[in-house]
């Protein structure tokens, strides 16, 4: 049964550039197996294939003993294979019952009605399996990324697929929701289901995978029992080099207040919130889904409103009416749905990296922006930042996810910045990018910024931050220093006991 | 990859192939009276679709113009009577300027989606400027008025200079100026506007502002080239300004476009209905030919789209394996 | 990108294709020239070409072509033409006056021999002009006239006359009439056909009768039926109705019909402008009559012109100042319909 799944001799080019180059490995039937490499290493390719999704160039898949010609994605589904990508692929519009069962709608009554009412009963019914608590008739677009996430789930398992692949699924969960998934990953592993399972984050990994196979630069690099490796090895495999952990860094946090937020109240939304940002200081907001960290940061910003409550900025009590307001100030945000709220995807990456610095460029005649400063201000951070791209006029859509990031945070670099509110600053980004963000976090924080910094991960948070404050339905339910920190203690704030 | 980009080159090109043919085949064609008329032609509708591009780039659109266009140029046209010529042309711009400025304060400041905005004003104003004047006609005789509609400098008519001029300096607005690059923004994605602290509302109104003022220009074009203003000038001109736009592939999504196609544009598409004139075709046959240019248009978007996904997900890898 | 050009030849294919096919059997036309017809003043096209069997172009510019009246209309251009050996184009404004300018002017640059002009907004025609006298091409109007010069001629009804017409139709064949009161459904007062109804006015005033009631009908038959609904109920003795245009006439008749009254007997309705589905109420009595215009003699008329003035005959004008030709006009009723139907 090791050979359940053959993939032999698997390439696939764009334009002349392999993104897969002869790719083969076995998956055992009943297994979880992961694929893993860095960004642009062709996993998703990979999947994608397999998922009916693009064709491959060359190469055979044989799953249980016979060569199978996947052309589309129906071809994919005939072979039981389900998919839950990266992207989502969820219709906004429709309900969450809906998009669950987009593909085999319920039977029909005989007036050619769908049964709603059976397929919210059905939908609940996968949902409650895998704890989810969503609403199966509430619209997808009202959901937090996260959900969406879940729902994506239930909706490729409710197709009962043989095989199950799973393209990074927990990129956008927190602590709670992966454990969860973890369940559920093991559960189907019971069931005698194949799970082919990709992830950036290497503990999931550990916790579930039996075999690991790693792919570098499009090419096959080794499978492995999982029990064999270690988390250093798989990210040699990956990295093809060794990658430096920093543990002990200096802390350059100083008594000087930066910002100081007092009772923060919106109704229904968060309550009393209050804390001080200081100088220097990297301060990391813990806490589970929906427990209005985003919101409050999001209203001290200057996106919406709140009903009562003080912000001092450097002692000076600000309000501000919109991000504008906040901008001028030195405040400057970095979201986390950067496809949605972060890039301007069909605009180049020069462009992006200008959009708030061009206001206050100086200008020939007095509104023509010169094209040299705006390249140098771009050369000037793809210099700092290792930005890669091919031209400055690509469009930044082109990049990868950890080079849009460093665009994105391009962008509030180029502009005189005190405070750093940053949401999810490494979410969808590979292991190289990603501690060259964490150095360019502690670099910030050098030069005497303030930044606030969210992460689900709680592992990069303990890692990254000084100090840490934990929400729990938009209260600050505890505050930790950097001696402090442990995740149980985290959680157990965060599940609001601890208050 | 140093390779020309054909999709976004096509509308130049079609229109080089057409121009090429119709000089071989077509001895009236070539003629400097014909390609002085399809170049006048492609001013008057062209100048509004420069503003029409601002707005689809943004991601709107505007279903008024057309009677924009009827109502400043009655108003143009009676101040005429009693003001003479420099007041009138003010007053022109003014009520193209407040048109906007209404379109856009409703759809920016109160929410009311552009298509539903504006087609309340495209019968409001239609009545408005048939209310000015009785519906009835109003005679332009001016000389040095009509000399803009109908007069020529070196042999190119007046309004394509105008035309080129505008469309000069709305390329440098769109391109290299903070308040274009805003625009092209808010079509990309208005959440990050909001985040990065554009004022999406301003930037929306001024679109439409500036969408305003086009049309008064091409209103002054259109009243000075037929002698007259009219209430019930310009019925499809909405649709035909859109169409120039899509043709010259700015996405009706939004997002990107350019001033410069635009303008090849309604060359084009003045050239192919001046030939189908030439050829005598039917009238309901040209409109067929006109719908079918519309749906063309609209599907080499999507073609065009389909084809970058591809170099997209190309270039990519390219990157991501550097 | 292989893909792209090929679909952008195959765009371009069909873009021609269809150009091809729509003009088919006009592709040899329009390369001859204007040659042997041109004119003293027609020195630029003459040179580039020739040709046997062709004169050369005289072309119809329409108002609509989907209405039936200037179908007939360029029917009489496109006969008159072709029995003088020119060739015939037309174009059709669709109502739309920047079409007329553009379709008007691509017209005039071919340099056509004689352009045949029913100008859909007359005030914005003078560019046509303008272009035509610097080109040296006649222009003619045929059934409605503008207020700027620049044209050869301008063929249409005398609006005015034709309501006298019908006044007397009225006076001379409803000898027995009691009350000798009349109304009128008459079009909006801005409109060039207003004068039919001061016509018929003018001629049933001087004949004794009255003018009980004069309403706007606006053109339109369901506004008109409506007009005379009101004229019932405050005149009920009213005998004659005059109607500015056959739509309204018979929507007016069968108002009479609805307020229970017996058209034909009790209220009589006249028409205006003989449209073929006026006919049938005249037949069954339900429509007194129509003043039947002729636009199929005024297409004939304006070729007549052109060729007139190009032998350098002297136009007879029925106004000089406004170079206007009237055409005949005449009452269609029960004796005469099967005539002219």
């Amino acid at each position: 049964m090791g050979n359940y799944i053959q993939i032999r001799d698997i390439s696939k080019k764009f334009y002349g550039v392999y993104a897969l180059k002869n790719v083969s490995f076995d998956i055992a039937r009943g297994s979880v197996h992961a694929v893993m490499g860095e960004n642009g290493a062709g996993k998703s390719t990979l999947m994608k294939i397999l998922g009916g999704v693009y064709q491959a160039d060359g190469g055979s898949i044989i799953i249980d003993g016979k060569e199978r010609n996947i052309r589309s994605v129906q071809d994919s589904a005939g072979c039981g294979i389900s998919v839950i990508y990266q992207e989502f692929n969820l219709v906004p519009e429709l309900t969450v019952a809906e998009n669950i069962f987009i593909s085999d709608v319920p039977k029909k009554t005989f007036l050619g009605i769908v049964e709603k009412k059976k397929r919210s009963d059905n939908a609940r019914k996968i949902l409650d399996m895998l704890e989810i608590h969503v609403d199966p008739d509430e619209f997808v677009k009202n959901l937090s990324v996260s959900e969406k996430q879940m729902v994506e789930i239930a909706k490729a398992l409710s197709l009962n697929a043989e095989i199950i692949i799973m393209d990074e699924p927990t990129a956008a969960l927190n602590e709670e929701e992966v454990r969860r998934l973890e369940e559920i990953v093991g559960m189907l592993k019971k069931e005698g289901k194949t799970i082919i399972y990709i992830s950036h984050r290497l503990k999931e990994v550990f916790d579930m995978a039996d075999t690991v196979t790693v792919l570098r630069n499009g090419e096959y690099v080794d499978t492995r029992p999982a029990a064999e490796l270690t988390e250093a090895e798989v990210i040699r495999l990956m990295v093809g080099h060794d990658v430096v952990q920093d543990t002990d860094r200096p802390v350059y946090a100083s008594e000087d207040v930066l910002l100081k937020v007092e009772d923060l109240t919106l109704k229904n939304v968060f309550e009393s919130v209050s804390f001080e940002l200081h100088k220097g200081e990297i301060l990391g907001m813990a806490g589970l889904m929906g427990c209005g960290r985003e919101e409050v940061l999001s209203a001290i910003y200057g996106l919406f409103g709140y009903d009562s409550g003080k912000v001092f900025l450097e002692g000076k009590e600000v309000r501000f009416k919109n991000s504008g307001e906040a901008i001028e100030q030195g405040i400057c945000f970095l979201t986390d749905d950067r496809k949605d709220a972060g890039i301007f995807p069909r605009m180049s990456v020069e462009e992006n990296i200008t959009i708030m610095s061009i206001r206050h460029m100086k200008k020939k005649w007095g509104f023509y922006i010169s094209p040299s400063q705006e390249a140098g201000q771009l050369k000037k951070m793809t210099e700092f930042m290792n930005i890669k791209y091919a031209r400055p006029e690509q469009k930044i859509s082109y990049l990868s996810g950890g080079n849009q990031q460093k665009v994105l945070l391009g962008r509030d670099l180029l502009l005189d910045n005190k405070i750093f509110i940053m949401l999810e600053p490494t979410r969808g980004i590979d292991v190289g990018a990603r501690e060259e963000i964490y150095s360019l976090l502690y670099q910030l924080a050098r030069d005497g910024m303030g930044i606030i910094a969210v992460f689900s991960d709680m592992n990069e948070l303990i890692r990254v931050c000084d100090r840490a404050v934990v929400f729990c339905d938009g209260r600050i339910t505890g505050s930790l220093t950097k001696e402090e920190f442990n995740k149980e203690k985290i959680l157990t704030y965060a599940a609001g006991k601890g208050a | 990859m140093k390779k020309i980009n054909l999709g976004r080159h096509a509308v130049i090109l079609i229109l080089i192939v057409l121009w090429g043919i119709m000089f071989a085949l077509n001895e009236s064609f070539r003629t400097g009276a014909n390609l002085g008329s399809i170049l006048r032609e492609a001013s008057s509708t062209g100048i509004a679709a420069l503003g029409m591009t601002f707005i689809i780039i943004m991601g709107d659109f505007d279903l008024s113009i057309g009677s924009m266009l009827a109502f400043a140029g009655m108003i143009m046209a009676g101040c005429m009577e009693n003001m003479g010529i420099v007041p009138a042309l003010i007053m022109g711009a003014a009520a193209g300027l407040v048109c906007g400025l209404i379109n856009g304060i409703i759809i920016a400041y109160f929410r009311v989606p552009a298509f539903i905005t504006t087609l309340g004003t495209y019968y409001s104003l239609r009545a408005l400027a048939y209310i000015f004047n009785d519906a009835n006609t109003i005679i332009c005789t001016d000389t040095a008025f009509l000399k803009i509609g109908t007069g020529s400098i070196a042999g190119i008519p007046i309004p394509f200079l105008i035309f080129l001029v505008l469309a000069a300096v709305l390329a440098v607005i769109l391109n290299r100026t903070t308040y274009g690059r805003h625009v092209r923004a808010m079509g990309n994605s208005e959440k990050a506007c909001r985040i990065s602290g554009i004022d999406t509302k301003k930037v929306k109104c001024a679109a439409f502002v500036l969408m305003g003022l086009c049309t008064a220009v091409s209103s002054v074009i259109v009243t000075a080239r037929q002698a007259c203003a009219s209430p019930d000038v310009a019925a499809n001109f909405h649709f035909d300004a859109i169409t120039m736009v899509v043709l010259g592939g700015t996405k009706m999504t939004g997002g990107e476009g350019s001033i410069f196609n635009t303008v090849i544009a309604a060359v084009l598409y003045a050239s192919v209905s001046n030939c189908l004139n030439l050829y005598h075709v039917d009238a309901q046959w040209q409109r067929v030919c006109m719908g079918l240019i519309l749906l063309a248009a609209f599907s080499f978007d999507f073609i065009q789209k389909h084809f970058a996904g591809l170099r997209e997900r190309s270039q990519k890898k390219t990157i991501q394996s550097i | 990108m292989k893909n792209l050009k090929k679909l952008l030849a195959v765009v371009l294919m069909v873009l021609l294709a269809m150009q091809a096919a729509a003009c088919g059997s006009s592709e040899e036309k329009k390369e001859t020239g204007s040659e042997s017809s041109a004119s003293s003043n027609e020195s630029q096209s003459s040179e580039t070409e020739s040709s046997q069997d062709s004169k050369g172009v005289i072309a119809y510019s329409c108002y609509n072509m989907s209405w039936e009246y200037y179908v007939t209309l360029a029917q009489g251009v496109k006969e008159a033409a072709e029995a003088a050996g020119y060739e015939y184009v037309e174009h059709d404004q669709q109502s739309d006056q920047s079409l007329m300018i553009q379709g008007c002017t691509d017209l005039l640059n071919q340099d056509i021999a004689c352009l045949v002009l029913t100008p859909c907004k007359p005030e914005a025609a003078a560019s046509i002009y303008e272009l035509a006298q610097e080109k040296g091409i006649p222009v003619i109007l045929a059934d409605i006239g503008t207020e700027a010069s620049g044209y050869l001629a301008c063929l249409k009804s005398d609006n005015y006359d034709g309501g006298v017409l019908a006044g007397n139709y009225v006076l001379d064949n409803l000898t027995d009439a009691q009350s000798k009161k009349a109304a009128m459904i008459t079009v909006d007062p801005s409109n060039t056909n207003i004068v039919r109804s001061d016509g018929f006015k003018d001629t049933l005033e001087a004949g004794g009768w009255t003018i009980a009631a004069e309403l706007s009908g606006q053109s339109e038959p369901d506004i008109a039926y409506s007009c005379m609904q009101d004229i019932i109920t405050a005149n009920p003795d009213v005998e004659v109705v005059f109607c500015s245009n056959d739509p309204m006439a018979i929507s007016a008749s069968q108002a009479v019909a609805d307020a229970g009254l017996t058209p034909g007997e009790d209220v009589k309705v006249i028409g205006y402008d003989a449209q073929s589905n006026v006919f049938e109420p005249i037949e069954n009595g339900t429509v007194l009559g129509t003043v039947a215009q002729d636009p199929y003699g005024m297409g004939e008329g304006a070729v007549d012109c052109f060729l007139k003035n190009l032998n350098g005959e002297e136009l007879t004008f029925d106004d000089e100042e406004t170079k206007t030709i009237y055409t005949d006009q005449w009452i269609i009723d029960a004796a005469n319909a099967a005539e002219y139907k």
